[in-house]
């Protein structure tokens, strides 16, 4: 339970009349990196929102860093989303007017950093991710896959427990999705940060440690993959 | 009872001069049922009707006067049907309607007549119509991010580009067309308790205001025609780099140029007549006043910019650095919907400029009239009586003898001139001025001797001073030399007798002049005429402002607020990584107030130096329009308020995931 940074039990989310996700049990270990497959429609987003505490579950329980989500209100977990959780999404959403340097420092200022230290950290995060010679720039003058870099680093440069990343590859081609998602898991895994997937691409999916099949809002499968870099 | 005539409605208004004063008579024929105007309980049938009390009390004095109102006086008009207390009003009603002409409508009575009609045109149509084309101009534009998908997804099924524009047109000409009649119903609404209220002293007839099908036909094709020809612009295809920024093509010193010289111009003609001196260059104002507003045009992006940056980079809190850095991106947008609203102030601050001239020439005397009058074949004694008729009078006398060299002699004793002009050297009897003010120097020449010929053959001599000392030019005139003494009694000819009178005394001076001789003519150089007129047009100007201020501010705030619903998905982009609440509200708020504020700073500034400018040019009064600029700041306060209410208002997504995903 110590080396749990997401415990999940009996998550049911309903849209009305819609499950999207039907009772699932999941735990993750910290610096543990699974995905989530699935066909389209069969929860997984709604899922990793649940797990991310950006929704509120119908019923079961959610433990983010040790926090029992359910009596959480919503400024509780943004406060924990600051603190613990890291997002990628797929169209790499950093704020169009921030540059990639300020759009990373906003990360590290959420959680109490000087502007100086924000910048400081910032700026490192996207030199280590290969965009630093890029920071002043706004994501509107850098390609899809720079602008994805960036987002990694924004995700990381908090030291957060868990990476959340739904289809972080979708909007980028084969070549450039490797290198992004190789990038991610070794900062991840650099910053002892556990890392959450939602992809329909088998080839990033092979690179977690662990692989969940989801199906009608059920996890079906469990693939343990050996060879995780 | 005499039964209501079948003959068509016939009103018709005849002018008469009672004295100086004008008397309108409304001539009124055939069917008297109709709608009654205020002040009135019925409409007169013939043979009947109904004075204001002023022209009651005359109509007792002066016998001759009722013979300009024909027919049994049956009652009176209550004040709520007159523009003024003491005017000279009747509605009268004849029997034979054949030479009235037909009344269209039957009121605009309490209109301002003459000149100042049009100005009052002018001004109500730049108050309120400016701004309501931006609110046209900008409710075509809403929502452009959505839209613009909508007609992409047209365009991507191949549907034709002019099919395309076509369904933008009807789409923006038909929500026109919803919102004028909306417009035209809510009007219909309001226009019973708004006319009977009386806006800026103005009251007119509800019915004369109602909506033809005419006028609800024109308003209806014009807005829904105006609807269509915006949509189908706005539908246009945009090049895909509108997306990145785009730079100026003017280089950054060149955009601010032009408003740095009109400024600096602007600002110098300010403290040249501040220190005393001459500004009589018209290629000064003018220049400094057209640089300044293109100026502002060029460098409001600039300055709206700035203002975001400088905010991005001070501030140490987050929420205001977001929206900082938001309006210092994206500042052409904003400007757009600002510019009504700074075009407004600037058109504003000219208006009330205009008005306080006005007020200079009319209203500032108010206290002080100049009450001329025409003294003909007057004996010694006679014009001792007028001049002793009022105490508190300041009196001046005007000597004919112009002889060859033109001037005027002119009589003020000191404590006269005390109440008129500020004298840096305090005045002592027997001082003579030459008439002239920092604008119009005095004609006369310096040092000049005139031998004043009395009729008993006495010559007086008067030596024309060095200096020109005193502020009189609009009195007497620049070729006038002023003796500060009072009148010699008896030997000097006279013709005139000038007296600074109050207001009020003005009607006590005309009494006692009647008194010595009915034949003696009072005039003065104010009507109580001119005042009303420029109380209806200051009253006006006010609603105006407000009114356009509201409008303009309501279009800026719903362009705004729907920009910041457009921007939904990165607020909750923001809401994800776990930026609180409270910060993306303060975030929010800024994105309204930054733009705002900056615009409506640098528009005061320029609006309110063309106002000094102007009333500074040529001017011997230091018309100083602080009271405007705090006015001015005052509505700007305002909006800002507004945009800070409404900021708060505009929820923060509550709901992230639904705005994620809608990306
Ligand atoms: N806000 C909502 N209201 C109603 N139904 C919803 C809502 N959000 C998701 N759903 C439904 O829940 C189900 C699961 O959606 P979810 O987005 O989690 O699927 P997904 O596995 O992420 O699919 P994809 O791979 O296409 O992204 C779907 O059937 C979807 O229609
Ligand atoms: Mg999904």
């Amino acid at each position: 339970m110590i080396s749990q940074v997401l415990a999940a039990s009996d998550v049911l989310v309903r849209f009305g009349a819609t499950t999207a996700v039907a009772g699932v049990d999941l735990e993750v270990a910290a610096s543990e990196s699974v995905a989530i497959v699935g066909p389209s429609g069969s929860g997984k987003s709604s899922l990793m929102h649940c797990l991310a505490g950006l929704i509120v579950p119908t019923s079961g329980t959610v433990h983010l860093a040790g926090v029992d989500l359910g009596p959480c209100g919503p400024e509780q977990r943004a406060a924990l989303r600051r603190s613990s959780v890291g997002f990628v999404f797929q169209f790499a959403d950093l704020v169009p007017e921030l540059s990639l340097l300020d759009n990373v420092a906003l990360a590290c200022e959420l959680i109490g950093s000087s502007r100086r230290e924000a910048v400081q950290d910032a700026g490192s995060a996207l030199d280590r991710l290969g965009v630093g010679s890029l920071a002043a720039r706004r994501p509107g003058q850098v390609s899809g896959g720079e602008r994805q870099r960036a987002a990694v680093a924004r995700a990381l440069v908090h030291r957060p427990k868990v990476v959340f990343a739904d289809e972080p590859t979708g909007a980028l081609d084969t070549e450039n999705g490797t290198r992004v998602m190789d990038q991610l898991l070794e900062a991840a895994s650099e910053a002892g940060a556990a890392v959450v997937v939602v992809t329909h691409d088998p080839a990033v999916a092979r690179r977690c440690a662990r692989r969940l099949e989801m199906r009608d809002g059920r996890i079906e499968g469990t693939v343990a993959v050996a060879s995780a870099p | 009872m005499i039964p209501p005539s079948e003959e068509r409605f016939r009103a018709q208004a005849f002018d008469v001069s009672v004295g100086d004063r004008p008397l309108r008579r409304i001539f009124i024929a055939g069917d008297t049922s109709g709608p009654v105007p205020p002040g009135l309980e019925a409409l007169p049938g013939p043979g009947e009707a109904f004075v204001s009390p002023e022209l009651l009390q005359v109509m007792d004095d002066e016998p001759f006067v009722a013979s300009f109102v024909p027919g049994q006086v049956a009652g009176t008009v209550s004040p709520a049907g007159l523009t003024d207390p003491n005017e000279l009003f009747a509605y009268v009603g004849v029997a034979d309607g054949a030479r009235l002409t037909p009344a269209s409508g039957f009121g605009g009575r309490g209109d301002v007549e003459g000149s100042g009609s049009g100005l009052i045109a002018i001004q109500l149509s730049l108050f309120v119509l400016v701004p309501a084309t931006g609110f046209l101009v900008v409710s075509a534009t809403l929502s452009s991010r959505a839209r613009g998908r909508r007609w992409d997804a047209m365009r991507s099924v191949s549907v034709p580009e002019p099919v395309v524009r076509h369904v933008a047109g009807i789409e923006t000409g038909v929500t026109g067309l919803v919102g004028g009649v909306l417009g035209l119903a809510l009007f219909t609404l309001v226009r019973r308790p708004l006319t009977s209220g009386g806006i800026g002293g103005l009251r007119w007839f509800p019915d004369d205001l109602h909506v033809t099908p005419t006028i609800a036909a024109c308003t209806l094709v014009l807005i829904g025609g105006t609807g269509m020809v915006l949509g189908r612009r706005a539908s246009r295809l945009r090049p895909v780099d509108s997306l990145h920024q785009r730079e100026s093509r003017l280089p950054a010193g060149l955009r601010w140029l032009p408003l740095v010289c009109g400024i600096a111009m602007l600002t110098t003609i300010g403290v040249v007549h501040r220190a005393g001196s001459i500004v009589n260059s018209a290629p000064l104002f003018l220049a400094g006043a057209f640089l300044a507003v293109v100026g502002l045009g060029l460098g409001l992006v600039p300055i709206v910019r700035a203002s975001g940056s400088m905010v991005a980079a001070r501030s140490h809190r987050l929420g205001w650095r977001l929206g900082g850095s938001r309006t210092a991106y994206e500042p052409r947008s904003v400007v757009r919907v600002l510019a009504g609203l700074v075009a407004l102030t600037i058109i504003g601050h000219v208006i009330f400029a205009v008005l306080t001239d006005l007020r200079l020439v009319v209203g500032d005397q108010r206290d002080r009239v100049l009450a001329d009058i025409t003294v003909t074949d007057l004996t010694t004694s006679d014009t001792a009586s007028v001049l002793a008729l009022s105490p508190r009078a300041a009196a001046f006398t005007h000597s004919t003898d112009r002889g060859p060299t033109g001037a005027t002699i002119a009589y003020a004793d000191c404590t006269a001139l005390a109440t008129v002009i500020a004298t840096d050297t305090p005045c002592r009897a027997g001082d003579v001025y030459r008439v002239a003010n920092r604008t119009f120097p005095s004609d006369l020449p310096v040092q000049r001797t005139y031998e004043i010929e009395t009729r008993d053959g006495v010559p007086i001599s008067v030596t024309t001073p060095e200096v020109e000392a005193i502020d009189l030019v609009g009195m007497f005139g620049t070729s006038t030399v002023l003796i500060a003494s009072p009148p010699p009694t008896a030997q000097v000819p006279i013709d005139r007798v000038e007296h600074l009178v109050g207001r009020a005394e003005l009607l006590e001076l005309q009494a006692a002049v009647d008194a010595i001789d009915p034949s003696l003519q009072v005039d003065s150089n104010i009507e109580p005429e001119q005042i009303e007129r420029y109380e209806h047009h200051l009253a006006i100007a006010r609603l105006g402002a407000i009114l356009g201020g509201l409008l303009a501010t309501l279009t800026f705030l719903v362009a705004s607020v729907d920009r910041l619903l457009e921007r939904r998905s990165h607020t909750a982009t923001l809401a994800a990584i776990g930026v609180p609440r409270r910060t993306l509200r303060t975030s929010q708020i800024a994105q309204l107030i930054l733009p705002l504020a900056a615009a409506l700073a640098a528009a005061n500034l320029v609006g309110w130096l063309i106002a000094q400018g102007y009333l500074a040019y040529g001017r011997l009064v230091p018309g100083s329009p602080t009271g405007q600029l705090l006015q001015g700041i005052g509505l700007s306060a305002t909006s800002i308020v507004l945009a800070l209410a409404v900021g708060a208002i505009v929820s923060v997504p509550k709901d992230i995931v639904t705005h994620l995903r809608a990306e």
